[in-house]
C-alpha cells in the first residue's frame, strides 16, 4: 500500500493555491488587502513598511529596528504604555520583526476588537512622534542592546552577523547587522532618530493585510475611516540599494572565535533577488542538496557518515539579493575537509542532474509550506502581503507554483555553474576560542 | 461611533486588480474619534463539538469531524510510557522514542523520508514517562497514507544500526559537549534535575555510558512487547467523517494493542527548604536566572486562578515582570513565566536573562514583583485581559488542524471534556483579585521554598548572591546538564 503511494505523484486539488483577497488603494496610498475567513473568531493584522536595515546611514545603523520596538511605546492618541495595555485587554495580541528590506507589524485579535486594533494601528502610523519621549528611546537602547547580548551570549549567535559582513561588501545596504552597531543605538535620541521615521513610515510605503472573521465591505468601511485622518507626506520615499546582474563578486574568507564546542564551516554565494527568474531554480537546489533524509549534502555529511553533526542549505532571498549558504558543524571533522565534501556535492549537480523524483519532493516541500502558511489567518496575511509586495498582486501563489513546475534539471546545473562558483566562494570558519583550525588563510571577522 | 464611521465612507472594495488611486477618491477627509480606545464587543465563546468515542478492538478513537480545514491530525497515544515499562526513564527508551518513524517493514529511511516530503505528511514520535505518542498531520486526501505510516512505523520499525550509532553520537555529543555550553539549555536542564530527585522514577539521570549501549535488537524486541502491551487511543480532527474513517481505522488498527486502562501520574515530593543552584560558565556576561515553586493541581480549585495568576505575572508581554524588568528597567530583552498543571503535580516557573551587573536587582525584583501579587493580587483590568484572552484562544481554536488538534488532545491528556474546559474558561469571567491573591499567597509568600538556578561567571555572581545571604550550590555545566548534583 505504502509503495502505491510512494509511485503515485502527488495530485494536488486545483484551488490549493487560490486565495481571494480583495484590494483597495486608499487615498492617502495605503494598500489594503482584506480576505474573509469564518472559521475562527479571529482577525489577524498584517502591516509592513518598505523600511529594513538596508536604507539606514551611517550613524543610524539600528534605527530600522530601534522603530520597531519604539513603534509599541504609545503615539499621539495612545499614552505610553497603553497600546499593548489596551489590546490586551480586549484579548488581542502582537508583535513585529525587522529585516534587511522590511519592518512588520502584526497583531491578532477577536473580532469584536477591530476598532480598537485599527485605531491603535492607524494612530502609530500617522502620529507616532509625538507620543516617542528621550526616556522611551534611552530605555529601548537598553533592550535593544540586551537583545544582542543575549543572541550572541548563546553559542553560534554571532554567526549569521558575521557572515552577512562577508557576503556584502562594505559599501553594499546588507553589509551591517540588522540590530545595528552598538556605537550608533547607544547614541540614539528621539531628536536624532525622527527624520529616519518620517521618511519611511508612511500610508504609501505600507501594505496592510487583514485575514478572519469580518464582513469585508464593513471592514473596508473601518479601515478608510480610521485611516482618513493619517496623512501622506510630500515627496516619494527614497530607498537604498539596487540588484545588479552580472557584478563579478569577490571571495571572502574569515573566522570568528565562539564559546562553541564544535567548528562549523560556513560556505555562501551571492545568487539573486526575490522575483528573479532564477530564484526557484536556487530554492529547489536548496531542497536537493539539503532537504532531510535521502537529499545529497545531508546524506553525505550526517545520515551516511560521521562527518558532521548537522548541516544545512539556505537560499535567503532578499529584495536586493540572494545568498545561497550550506553549512555544516563537526567536532573533529576538520573545517577543510567539511567544505571539499561540500563543494564536492555541489560540483556533482552538473555532472549528475537531479532526478525527477530529486525534482518533486524539493517543488511538493516547497509547496507544503505555503499551504501550512495558507491555513492560518496570520501566516496567510503575511503571505498575501508579501505575494503583493514581490508581485504587485496579492493573490500571486498560482502563478508562483507555475514557475517553479517550469524548473528543468538542466536549470539546475546552470544555476549551480552560474551562481555556486567556487571562485567566488564565501567561508566562515567558527572556531572554539583559542582554536587554530580554521580555514587556511582566514583573517578574523569583527562585529561592531 | 461604528455606524458614523460606517456612514462616512464611500469606497468600495474590488477583486484583485491593479491599482487605480484615481477610481478611489474622497469626498473630504474626515478624522476618526481617537480621543481613547474604542469599545470592544465580546467576546461569546464558539460551540466546539465534543469528540465522538469509538471503539475499534483495543484501540479506542476520539473523532472531531472540522470542516474546512485541510489537514487531518492524527495523535496515535501507546498508554505505557517508560515508568510503565522498566520504572523510570533509560536511555535505551529515549531512543525507542527517538527513532521511532525512520523505517518500516517495507521502506527504508530515505524511502520512508521522501514519502512524507512528497506527501505532505509530518510525522514525530516520542516516548514519555507514562506515554508514547505518534504525531502526524497529513492532507484530508492523503489520509490513507497518513494512517498506513502511523501503522507501519508501530509494526515495523526497523530501528537500523547505522541510525542507532548516529543516534548514540548525537546523543553523546549533546550530553557532554553541546548541551554544557549552552547557557540557556543548562538553565532549563538544571532547573529540571533540581525539581526531579534522583531517586523519583521521574528523576533518573541521562548517561552516556547507557547510551553506547543501545542496541538494534533491543530495541526492535522493546517496541513490539510495547506495542503489544499497551492501550492505543487515537486521536482524529480534521474534514472528514466517521463512516470514511471507520473501515481504513479497522483494517488498520483492529490487531494493535491490548485493554487496559492509562495510567495515573506519580506525585513529587514537596521541597523542604529553599535550593540555590550556581552554574560556573566563567567569562560570561549574561546570567541565566531560573525560578520555580510547587503550583496547583489540574482538577485543583485553584487551578483556574493560577493560570490567571500566571498570565499576569509573567505569561504575556505585558505582564508584571516584563513590565518592570524590560520595560522600566531595561535589565532584559525579555522575562516570561510559566505554569505547568499536572494530574499529580503542578509548577510555576520564571524565566529571564540579564547582563551579569544585574544579577541581584533582578531577583530582588522578582520577589518584589511576587510579594505584591501575595499582598494585592491583580487588578479588575488585569483579570478582565484574562478572560478575553481565554476566550481568543478559545475562539482560536479552528486556525488550522494544529490547533485544532493540539485542543482536543489537551482535552484528552486531562480526562476531560470540550463542556468542562468551557466551563474552565468561562469561569475566568468571574474571577476575584481575591481568588488570585489567595493563589499567590499559597505558592510565592516567601516561606514557600524555591529552587533558583543562575548560571554565569561565578565570580561576577558571588559576591551578589553573598550580598541577598544565599547559600549556593556551585556546580559545573557539565554536571548541571545532567543532573550530576
Amino acid at each position: 500500500m505504502l509503495w502505491l503511494a510512494l509511485s503515485a505523484l502527488a495530485a494536488h486539488p486545483s484551488t490549493e493555491l487560490v486565495t481571494h483577497p480583495t484590494l483597495t488603494t486608499l487615498p492617502n496610498g495605503l494598500v489594503v488587502l482584506l480576505e474573509e475567513n469564518h472559521r475562527t473568531d479571529t482577525v489577524a493584522l498584517h502591516l509592513t513598511y518598505g523600511v529594513g536595515a538596508r536604507d539606514e546611514q551611517p550613524g543610524e545603523l539600528g534605527c530600522a529596528h530601534l522603530f520597531e520596538h519604539l513603534m509599541f511605546e504609545g503615539s499621539e492618541h495612545v499614552p505610553t504604555n497603553k497600546f499593548d495595555e489596551w489590546l490586551t485587554l480586549a484579548g488581542g495580541d502582537n508583535n513585529a520583526y525587522t529585516s534587511e528590506d522590511v519592518t512588520a507589524y502584526h497583531m491578532t485579535f477577536p473580532s469584536g476588537a477591530a476598532d480598537l486594533g485599527l485605531f491603535l494601528e492607524s494612530d502609530r502610523m500617522g502620529f507616532l512622534l509625538s507620543g516617542i519621549t528621550d526616556e522611551n528611546v534611552a530605555n529601548q537602547r537598553k533592550v535593544v542592546l540586551q537583545e544582542r547580548a543575549e543572541g550572541y551570549a548563546e553559542p553560534n549567535g554571532r554567526d549569521w552577523d558575521a557572515l552577512t559582513r562577508l557576503v556584502w561588501p562594505e559599501d553594499h545596504p546588507y553589509h551591517h547587522p540588522v540590530i545595528g552597531t552598538v556605537a550608533d543605538v547607544e547614541g540614539f535620541t528621539a531628536a536624532n532618530t525622527a527624520a529616519f521615521w518620517k521618511a519611511h513610515y508612511r500610508p504609501s510605503n505600507g501594505v496592510l493585510a487583514l485575514v478572519g472573521n469580518f464582513d469585508s465591505a464593513s471592514m473596508l468601511a473601518k479601515v478608510q475611516a480610521w485611516y482618513a485622518d493619517v496623512p501622506e507626506p510630500e515627496g516619494a520615499v527614497g530607498r537604498v540599494g539596487k540588484f545588479e546582474e552580472g557584478v563579478k563578486w569577490l571571495p571572502a574568507n574569515g573566522y570568528i572565535e565562539d564559546d562553541v564546542e564544535e567548528r562549523s564551516i560556513y560556505l555562501a554565494w551571492r545568487t539573486v533577488p526575490v522575483g528573479h527568474p532564477d530564484e526557484p531554480a536556487l530554492d529547489l537546489l536548496e531542497q536537493i542538496l539539503s532537504g532531510g533524509r535521502g537529499t545529497r549534502i545531508d546524506d553525505r555529511l550526517y545520515y551516511d557518515t560521521t562527518k558532521a553533526t548537522s548541516v544545512f542549505a539556505y537560499h535567503a532571498v532578499s529584495e536586493v539579493g540572494g545568498v545561497f549558504i550550506v553549512a555544516a558543524s563537526s567536532p573533529d571533522t576538520l573545517l577543510d575537509r567539511l567544505s571539499k565534501l561540500i563543494t564536492q556535492e555541489i560540483g556533482y549537480i552538473p555532472q549528475g542532474l537531479p532526478t525527477d523524483a530529486e525534482l518533486e519532493r524539493a517543488r511538493e516541500s516547497i509547496r507544503a509550506s505555503w499551504l501550512d502558511r495558507l491555513e492560518d489567518p496570520a501566516s496567510r496575511a503575511e503571505l498575501l502581503v508579501e505575494c503583493h509586495r514581490s508581485t504587485g498582486r496579492p493573490d500571486c501563489l498560482v502563478d508562483e507554483w507555475k514557475r517553479y513546475t517550469d524548473v528543468t534539471a538542466d536549470d539546475l546545473a546552470r544555476v549551480t555553474k552560474k551562481y555556486l562558483d567556487l571562485e567566488t566562494t564565501v567561508s566562515l570558519s567558527v572556531v572554539p576560542r583559542g582554536d587554530p583550525l580554521f580555514l587556511l588563510g582566514a583573517k578574523p571577522v569583527e562585529l561592531p | 461611533m461604528i455606524v458614523a464611521l460606517l456612514l462616512s465612507t464611500a469606497f468600495a472594495a474590488e477583486p484583485v486588480a491593479a491599482p487605480d488611486p484615481a477610481a478611489a477618491q474622497p469626498a473630504a477627509p474626515t478624522g476618526p474619534d481617537r480621543s481613547g480606545p474604542p469599545a470592544v464587543v465580546g467576546p461569546v465563546l464558539r460551540d466546539l463539538p465534543e469528540p465522538e468515542v469509538h471503539q475499534i478492538g483495543a484501540l479506542t478513537v476520539h473523532h472531531v469531524q472540522v470542516e474546512g480545514i485541510r489537514k487531518v491530525g492524527l495523535v496515535l497515544a501507546l498508554q505505557k510510557g517508560s515508568v510503565e515499562i522498566v520504572g523510570h526513564p533509560t536511555e535505551e527508551l529515549q531512543a525507542l522514542g527517538d527513532l521511532l518513524g525512520t523505517t518500516t517493514a517495507a521502506l527504508d529511511a530515505s524511502e520512508l523520508a521522501t514519502l512524507l516530503d512528497v506527501q505532505d505528511i509530518a510525522l514525530q514520535t516520542s516516548l514519555d514517562w507514562h506515554q508514547g505518542e505518534a504525531w502526524a498531520t497529513a492532507p484530508r486526501e492523503r489520509l490513507e497514507t497518513a494512517l498506513d505510516v502511523l501503522a507501519n512505523v508501530l509494526t515495523g520499525e526497523k530501528f537500523p544500526g547505522k541510525d542507532v550509532k548516529r543516534w548514540t553520537r548525537d546523543r553523546t555529543l549533546r550530553l557532554e559537549v553541546t548541551g554544557p555550553s549552552s547557557q540557556a539549555s543548562v538553565a532549563s536542564a538544571a532547573l529540571n534535575w533540581a525539581w526531579l530527585p534522583p531517586d523519583h522514577p521521574y528523576g533518573a539521570r541521562p548517561s552516556a555510558e547507557d547510551a553506547a549501549d543501545v542496541r538494534s535488537g533491543r530495541l526492535r524486541a522493546q517496541r513490539a512487547a510495547w506495542l503489544s502491551s499497551s492501550p492505543l487511543d487515537l486521536l482524529v480532527v480534521g474534514d472528514v467523517s466517521w463512516s470514511t474513517l471507520e473501515p481504513l481505522l479497522t483494517a488498520r488498527f483492529a490487531e494493535l494493542g491490548a485493554a487496559g486502562e492509562r495510567p495515573h501520574e506519580l506525585p513529587l515530593p514537596p521541597s523542604a527548604a529553599t535550593r540555590v543552584i550556581g552554574v560556573n560558565m566563567p567569562e560570561q556576561d549574561q546570567v541565566a536566572i531560573r525560578m520555580r515553586v510547587p503550583a496547583p493541581i489540574l482538577g485543583d480549585p485553584d487551578a483556574i486562578p493560577a493560570w490567571a495568576l500566571n498570565r499576569n505575572l509573567g505569561g504575556t508581554f505585558l505582564s508584571r515582570l516584563n513590565g518592570n524588568l524590560r520595560e522600566e528597567k531595561g535589565y532584559t530583552y525579555g522575562s516570561r513565566s510559566s505554569y505547568a498543571a499536572g494530574e499529580a503535580s503542578g509548577s510555576f516557573t520564571i524565566s529571564v536573562d540579564v547582563p551579569e551587573k544585574w544579577l541581584g536587582s533582578t531577583i530582588v525584583e522578582i520577589e518584589g514583583e511576587l510579594q505584591e501579587l501575595v499582598d494585592g493580587g491583580v487588578s479588575a483590568d488585569e483579570l478582565a485581559a484574562s478572560w478575553r484572552a481565554g476566550a481568543a484562544a478559545w475562539n482560536n481554536t479552528f486556525a488550522n488542524a494544529d490547533t485544532s488538534t493540539g485542543f482536543y488532545w489537551t482535552v484528552l491528556l486531562e480526562r476531560s471534556s470540550v463542556a468542562l474546559q468551557r466551563g474552565l474558561v468561562h469561569s475566568v469571567e468571574t474571577l476575584r483579585s481575591e481568588d488570585v491573591r489567595r493563589v499567590a499567597a499559597r505558592c510565592f509568600r516567601s516561606e514557600v521554598p524555591r529552587v533558583w538556578v543562575l548560571v554565569g561567571d561565578q565570580t561576577a555572581m558571588e559576591p551578589q548572591l553573598a550580598a541577598l545571604g544565599w547559600q549556593v550550590e556551585w556546580v559545573s555545566p557539565e554536571a548541571a546538564f545532567i543532573g550530576g548534583f
